[in-house]
């Protein structure tokens, strides 16, 4: 009974309190009588002590008392507010944080670039990562122990004598050409995105893995206008109309002519990859006559190309797993 | 392959500045990969001081702040007479002032130096200013000193030599080459004159014998020179040695190491009276054999290396380096010259399992012409009359060889096939007289081109080839951009493309990110991993079997994320290539992670259209994923707060429905009530839901809401309830007996007691 007596008080002072309430003073009112250190908390806290017979009663008592309380705060909390003028929204109120999802820069670029080509006409093929040295060099017209080979450092899986056993992880995408033009009939308008591989120490400007995306075109009379032509769109659609592209003179054993792509973007020439026309040797391991038909081909370094649209300093970013760089691009 | 910018300019009618030859060499030639300098104003250019402070330690000195190009370097200066805003001489560390002084990275009295503030004096003008050089004030920072006090005597290109022109190591190819992109024959010939001996003779001097099969050393020339005298080269052979990155050491070694140069040669110099009884062999290395090369190591040969050897034994390793022994020194009074031509195979191998790589075996692998042999030695034996003058040439030599390739061959090529691959309108004499530059002398009739090919152009063999002389020479600037004229055909991707970009795309959507990862692991991550033969490191070793692991690894700081990758992993399959499949694999952090990829995996095959299916794991951490009695992955439960999953993308592509279809909207409104339950531990409440979902037709969604353990690890579940009729508006009857069903059912079937 002692319990309902105080409840009874702190009732009767809380309606005193509320009574003068003011704009400052009402979140104190509160606490002092909602608060979790509040009497009529403490006194909650001390129900479960009592006999049963009066637990119930006085129970219910205690929550009618909480239920007044904070109606009566509620109404005075209105009160004042209609006395304090209009209403006022904060139009300026920081929103909430969203979160997006988001695909890996390389796959963004890559889905661009494929884009882009399936618009000029170009399909799309893939091919294994982990590829016959046949493919990955002596069909491409670089055969063992030519000083050509020094230009790409190779991951050996499992290196035989013969080079249709020889298993290794590419070191370009060009030995999909030749699976493409095994298995396609002619005109050919191909590019290969995908992984490679080469086998040297990392550094800001060095990664032992990256992606390239290959471009093949084979039908009568292709020359290195065609090349040029499709060489400048792609870079302009890429890094923008602004970009000049030259050629110079390079070799590599799959092409002849060969040539270096050098794109004027903001300010220099940078390197962009190979290109060239098909060679003739590499026409013929895909039985196609090279007397007949012509082929260019080029590579693109899509890491590169991710870097330089955004600015990218340190290639080993991208397979960082970090997300402060991921989720700004 | 180091070129000099001085060679160029007295070779050619080249006049122009060291940017436009750089230019010319890039756009016609080949990749300039550097201009290097060396000599008097290597490493030193032109410094802006932005800010000059005193030195805390020493009255005398001062510090400044110098913008030398990009960077701001610190320097400590003791000349009183710089201002800020000055432009001045700097040496920077790796230079030599012309008094000898080699300038370092230093500390000076306490504070960083990063090079030297010049005088006249060390810059080797005579001293006109007490202090340091003051320079034009127009300059910018960064600009080499050679250039603005015109000397490009130490300048010259480093070349990229293409593997199809081996002949690009030679000054000659490359003097060349600029001619004629300048339009221009080249007609530079080098000296060649000397007087031979009519008594001494090499026959009687020296014996040469050949054991080695003529393959592998097509050709060998030995020649005699007596009285020679062995002293310091003059100041201009060493400076040109020295621009093309070739340390000076006396008169005979640098004259043959110009030649070398000059013509691509290698030569090699014997102290004929060191060759034991004047007579050496040509022969394969023997086991336990070894020498102490010029280098001073000792290398230990084999049956594969070529060696010279006189009868103690081998005196020099054939086309890569000499040894000690019979190296000609300040005492040499006669020698043995060689002039040889090494199989290049034999020398690639050789130099790489040695470990040592000369100017002489860059060469010989790449393959030097067999007829740059007699111009060689002409030339170098011109020079030695020139710096040795009371040397005595020998009359007569030993040439041994096989039976050589002609020095030119005709080939015949279809020339509109070289008009069509090249798409430029040249005349025929246009075409021609480009050829003609470049030593490659044609003649055409109606369709066809007959070339006249020099031995040292054994790229040439194609009419591709002669298309890219023509173009290249030309310019390939000239080559006008046009899109090709093909015909229309629909485009094609691989389904497993798609795929990938679509799963990529459902992932991105539930606010995932993508990362890509190494495709290496260690061995001991997975035993059944494909191992590399040349790993980077030992955590690379192997190739990845899945890609859960590395997401797993990762350490993140937000308590609730969600990371992807979509990637190729390899697998052991007989002979032959690996096999390859693509895994999308996924990894939670969240407060109840396991249910946010389990969440995760049904949205993305409800996306996908595909029908999942679930069994439980060995381990009860997770879930084996099923689509059509195949096991596709798994979901797997790592910590409260991680978990992920993986799935073999390649099962997937057939059963992929692209072209999903929707059900009909329904005509009549959905019951929903709420149903919880007490179960006891071990009772699977997923097993629990599908019997729910089972209970009648009526029922259209089971959605758990809320799940939490009690004290005695019983655990309280609940489930929102959704029922629709598509043929009626459902009556509380109809609710009521399901609810009842629904309650009897788990009752029997899970023991679960029904708490309202």
């Amino acid at each position: 009974m002692v319990l309902t007596e105080e409840l009874n008080q702190i009732l009767a002072s809380a309606k005193q309190d509320i009574g003068k309430v003011t704009a400052d003073t009402l979140d104190d009112v509160r606490i002092k009588y909602l608060g979790r250190k509040s009497e009529l908390n403490e006194l909650l806290s001390r129900i479960k002590d009592l006999p049963e017979s009066t637990r119930a009663d006085v129970g219910k008592k205690g929550n009618e008392v909480k239920t007044v309380i904070t109606k009566l705060l509620d109404e005075a909390k209105e009160k004042l507010l209609a006395s304090a003028g209009p209403t006022f929204f904060d139009p300026t109120v920081p929103g909430v944080r969203f979160q997006i999802g988001r695909t890996h820069p390389v796959t963004q670029m890559t889905n661009q670039l494929v884009t882009l080509f399936r618009g000029l006409g170009f399909s799309v093929a893939e091919g294994p990562e982990a590829e016959t040295e046949e493919f990955n060099f002596n069909l491409l017209n670089i055969p063992a122990d030519h000083p050509a080979r020094d230009e790409w450092d190779t991951f050996w899986v499992n290196r035989k004598s013969d080079p249709n056993q020889s298993i290794l992880l590419r070191t370009h995408t060009s030995p999909v050409q030749l699976r493409y033009m095994q298995n396609h009939e002619l005109p050919i308008r191909v590019v290969v995105p995908g992984r490679t591989f080469r086998f040297e120490a990392e550094d800001a400007t060095h990664s032992s893995v990256f992606n390239q995306l290959e471009g093949l075109v084979v039908d009568k009379d292709i020359t290195v206008g065609h090349l040029k032509a499709l060489l400048t769109t792609v870079y302009q659609q890429i890094l923008g109309n602004d970009i000049k592209l030259r050629l110079r003179p390079s070799f590599f054993p799959f092409t002849e002519p060969s040539f270096e792509v050098d794109v004027w973007f903001r300010g220099q020439w940078l390197e962009m990859g190979g290109a060239g026309i098909v060679h003739p040797q590499v026409l013929r391991n895909a039985n196609i006559n090279p007397d007949e038909y012509s082929g260019l081909a080029f590579g693109l370094g899509i890491d590169r190309l991710v870097m330089l649209k955004h600015n990218i300093k340190d290639i080993r970013l991208l397979l960082s797993g970090n997300l402060e760089f991921l989720n700004q691009i | 392959m180091k070129i000099p910018y001085g060679i160029i300019r007295s070779w050619t009618k080249f006049k122009g500045s060291p940017e436009e030859l750089k230019s010319l060499i890039d756009l016609h030639i080949t990749e300039v990969e550097e201009v290097v300098e060396s000599g008097t104003y290597a490493n030193m250019v032109v410094g802006d001081i932005l800010e000059i402070l005193p030195h805390p330690n020493a009255d005398r000195l001062q510090i400044t702040k110098t913008k030398v190009g990009e960077e701001v370097f610190q320097i400590v200066c003791g000349g009183k007479n710089i201002k800020v805003g000055q432009k001045v001489p700097v040496a920077l560390p790796g230079s030599t002032t012309a008094n000898g002084i080699e300038i370092q990275a230093s500390t000076i009295r306490g504070e960083d130096s990063l090079g030297m503030l010049c005088s006249d004096a060390e810059l080797g003008f005579p001293q006109k200013v007490d202090g340091v050089m003051i320079l034009d004030s127009d300059l910018t920072p960064g600009t080499p000193l050679s250039q603005v006090f015109d000397s490009n005597s130490g300048l010259a290109y480093d070349l990229k030599v293409l593997a199809n022109r081996p002949d690009y190591m030679s000054f000659l190819s490359i003097a060349r080459e600029v001619s004629a992109s300048m339009g221009e024959k080249f007609s530079y010939q080098l000296p060649t004159t000397y007087k031979k001996s009519r008594t001494t003779d090499t026959t009687k001097l020296l014996k040469v014998k050949q054991t080695v099969k003529p393959d592998l050393c097509a050709r060998y020339l030995a020649k005699v020179v007596t009285n020679v005298t062995v002293v310091p080269s003059p100041q201009w052979l060493q400076d040109t040695l020295q621009a093309a990155g070739i340390r000076p050491i006396n008169n005979l070694v640098d004259a043959a190491n110009l030649v070398m140069l000059e013509t691509g040669q290698p030569i090699h110099i014997f102290d004929l009276n060191k060759i034991n009884r004047h007579s050496v062999t040509v022969r394969m290395g023997k086991g336990g054999e070894s020498i102490k090369c010029l280098d001073e190591e000792t290398r230990k040969l084999s049956g594969d290396d070529i060696v010279i050897a006189d009868s103690k034994g081998a005196l020099a390793i054939a086309g890569i380096i000499g040894g000690e022994e019979s190296a000609v020194t300040s005492a040499t009074t006669d020698i043995a010259i060689e002039l040889a031509n090494f199989d290049r195979k034999t020398i690639r191998l050789s130099s790489r399992r040695l470990g040592v790589r000369t100017d002489a075996s860059s060469r010989f692998e790449r393959g030097v012409d067999v007829y740059a042999i007699d111009l060689a030695l002409e030339r170098l034996l011109n020079l030695i009359e020139d710096l040795s003058p009371k040397a005595v040439i020998a009359k007569g030599e030993y040439d041994l060889h096989k039976t050589l390739p002609p020095k030119r061959k005709e080939i015949t090529f279809d020339l509109t096939r070289i008009q069509r691959l090249i798409d430029l309108s040249l005349s025929n004499t246009e075409i021609t007289k480009l050829l003609e530059l470049i030593d490659l002398p044609s003649k055409i009739t109606k369709d066809k081109i007959k070339v006249s090919v020099p031995n040292y152009r054994s790229d040439i063999q194609e009419a591709a080839d002669i298309a890219e002389e023509i173009i290249r020479i030309h310019g390939l600037d000239k080559i006008e951009a046009r899109f090709p004229m093909m015909t229309m055909a629909p485009t094609t991707v691989p389904a497993l493309f798609d795929l990938a970009n679509k799963v990529a795309n459902i992932m991105s959507r539930m606010r995932l990110v993508e990362v890509k990862t190494h495709p290496f692991i260690a061995k001991d991550a997975d035993a059944n991993a494909i191992a590399l033969e040349n790993p980077l490191n030992e955590n690379w070793s192997h190739l990845k079997t899945r890609l859960l692991p590395t997401l797993i690894n990762f350490e993140y700081q937000d308590a609730k994320l969600g990371v992807f990758e979509i990637n190729k992993v390899f697998a052991k399959q007989g002979k032959g290539q690996p096999m390859e499949l693509t895994q999308v694999a996924a990894r939670f952090e969240a407060p109840n992670a396991y249910s946010a990829a389990r969440g995760a995996l049904t949205k993305l095959f409800s996306e996908l259209g595909i029908n999942d299916d679930y069994r439980e794991l060995p381990s009860g951490l997770g879930l084996e994923v099923v689509v059509n009695g195949e096991t596709v992955g798994e979901i797997i439960y790592h910590t409260p707060t991680t978990a992920g999953f993986e799935i073999n993308l390649d099962q997937l592509v057939p059963l992929i429905n692209w072209s999903k279809p929707v059900t009909e909207l329904a005509k009549y409104p959905v019951v929903k009530f709420d149903l919880a339950f007490e179960i006891n531990s071990g009772i699977r409440i997923g097993k629990m839901q599908d019997a729910i979902t089972e209970v009648s037709d009526l029922v259209v969604d089971v959605e758990l809401f809320d799940i939490y353990e009690m004290a005695d690890l019983r655990r309280s579940t609940a489930f929102h309830i959704s029922l629709r009729s598509p043929e009626r508006t459902l009556t509380k009857e109809d609710r009521d007996t399901v609810q009842k069903a629904i309650i009897d059912l788990v009752a029997s079937k899970f023991q679960a007691k029904y708490r309202g």
